[in-house]
């Protein structure tokens, strides 16, 4: 018989046999909405120097005409103006962001083109407003974006602040973290340190890359739009929660309202109190 | 359809590498083989080589990619090698998992024996991936296992089906023809890539790639971060092959 002839629950049944004999994954339902969740701590520092922000969501057209964006920035600690540095960065991402997407000259530029514009563009801003200070080189920020627009996701980083994937109690990192710990993991593959050594570097941590450079230099970002299901959570957050709180138990908090996630991942990171606890925030998109 | 192939192959924690990739283009028809050779020097190395490149010599023979015939180019590969370890009376130490995929350009077909695997991206998602001969996928098939739980199962080693056993082999092939789609990419990979790699990560990854070396270097790094995490020394040989259209 063939399979358009079929009465259709025996079609389902045998559509459903075959996608089980291929271990197909089910038909993902797609995202019909996005709810943010954010927290923050200052944790045993003086000063907040990471800052965060979202993309006007409600908007019936904001999902699938503008995309919905979270943006995350770690201004970098021990330098001056690392607090405005990441504040200029986020707002100069949010307000580009909304004229670049609203704009009718730009309707058809695809979300990614529109991503590094905006990246481009924050980085002149933090670049020269601390050269016109005197502190080129000596101020800067990460810098982390992502955007759900219709059922896909679209991301750019720059720094050590991290993006993950939430999906079937599974985290997965989108993005690498630019710190010299990858050129020391790249050296000890082709066997020209050890693994050891690479390990062992005090410079590890260092970032190789960092928005308020004279111009962009390694940056992270997807060339193709990530297919989104609904239930996919996107979450954004700087390294003083990765440094406090293992994978495990980010994903423990992961369920429920994202609001409410995101503030239990925060009393986490408290809790913990940490000698010298960094700066610690989250941003949430869930998909719904 | 014109197709970008990269390859990576290495020794991993152990001493010898004894997967084995081969790929070849010819006239528009192309095949590409991931092999995992198992039992040890010197036996595992000689195996995954000796059917690997037994396969592609096959395929360029008649350049078919209906099923009855990659069935014989894998049996065919499988009976070399157990003349080979009979000549040599090292009978049962010659074994090898093989995953192969075929295309004339316009239609691509697969097959596999063991736990080499191949995975399909199609709109930037994997849409298929193959099921391992191996006990723990028995346990996926009757319910017991989740398939992401056959990362950690410890019975993950034990295969049902490899090149090399004693008597019949039954290769897997797929039933139905695959068009070859611009934007679609195959990954074929050996055990010790895909344990320490997930089925979301290499999107996450193809979704970041302008190339299919991206591609592999993206999730090589991945792996060798969670092989860090673990014990260092030890850990398996790893290789893959990817390809974009």
């Amino acid at each position: 018989m063939k399979i358009d002839k079929m009465p259709t629950m025996v079609k389902l049944l045998y559509e459903n046999i075959l996608r089980l004999t291929r271990q197909e994954p089910a038909c993902a339902r797609k995202v019909s909405k996005v709810l943010p969740g954010n927290a923050q701590t200052i944790g045993a520092r003086e000063e907040q120097q990471d800052a965060f922000g979202f993309s006007e969501i409600g908007e019936e057209n904001s999902l699938s005409q503008t995309g919905v964006l979270a943006v995350l920035a770690d201004g970098m600690g021990g330098l001056q103006m690392g607090r405005e540095a990441a504040h200029l960065a986020v707002q100069t991402m949010l307000n580009e962001f909304a004229a670049r997407r609203g704009a009718a000259e730009f309707s058809a530029e695809p979300v990614q083109q529109t991503l590094w514009h905006i990246l481009e563009k924050a980085n002149s801003v933090v670049y020269e407003t601390a050269r016109q200070r005197g502190l080129a080189l000596k101020a800067g920020t990460t810098l982390t974006a992502a955007v759900v627009l219709r059922n896909e996701l679209f991301w750019i980083s720059v720094g050590d602040s991290r993006i993950y994937l939430y999906r079937d109690h599974e985290l997965s990192q989108l993005n690498v973290e630019h710190i010299y710990g990858r050129e020391l993991d790249r050296k000890a593959l082709h066997q020209e340190i050890t693994w050891e050594e690479a390990q062992a570097h005090r410079d590890r941590e260092a970032l190789t890359s960092y928005v308020g450079m004279p111009e962009l230099w390694e940056v992270d970002r997807n060339l193709r739009g990530l297919p989104l299901r609904a239930g996919d959570w996107i979450i954004l957050c700087s390294d003083g929660v990765y440094r406090a709180l293992s994978m495990e138990e980010i994903k423990e908090e992961l369920v429920g309202d994202p609001a409410e996630a995101a503030e239990s991942l925060i009393r986490m990171v408290i809790d913990k109190g940490q000698a010298g606890q960094d700066n610690a925030t989250v941003a949430i998109l869930a998909c719904e | 359809m014109k197709f970008q192939t990269a390859t990576l192959s290495r020794n991993g924690g152990r001493r010898d590498n004894e997967d084995y990739i081969v790929y070849k283009e010819e006239e528009g028809y192309t095949c590409w083989v991931v092999a995992d050779g198992l039992g040890g020097h010197p036996g595992g190395a000689l195996a995954s080589r000796v059917v690997a490149e037994e396969i592609v010599k096959r395929f360029f023979l008649t350049r078919r990619i209906d099923v009855a015939s990659i069935r014989l180019y894998m049996k065919t590969a499988h009976e070399i090698l157990v003349q080979q370890q009979e000549a040599e009376g090292l009978v049962q130490s010659y074994k090898t998992t093989v995953v192969a995929l075929f295309t004339d350009g316009k239609n691509m077909r697969w097959g596999h024996v063991g736990d080499s695997r191949i995975y399909r991206i199609h709109r930037g998602s994997v849409v298929y991936q193959s099921r391992d001969h191996s006990v723990p996928q028995l346990m996926v098939d009757a319910g017991e296992l989740k398939p992401g739980e056959i990362r950690f199962h410890e019975d993950r080693n034990r295969l049902l089906r490899v090149f090399g056993m004693r008597g019949d082999l039954q290769p897997e092939v797929d039933k139905e023809l695959t068009p070859a789609l611009k934007g679609d990419a195959y990954l074929l990979c050996t055990d010790g890539f895909w344990e320490y790699v997930t089925e979301t990560e290499m999107e996450i990854d193809f979704a970041k790639a302008a190339s299919p070396e991206e591609w592999l270097a993206y999730m090589e790094e991945r792996l060798l971060q969670r092989v860090q995490l673990q014990a260092r020394r030890g850990f398996d040989n790893y290789s893959a092959i990817g390809i974009f259209c």
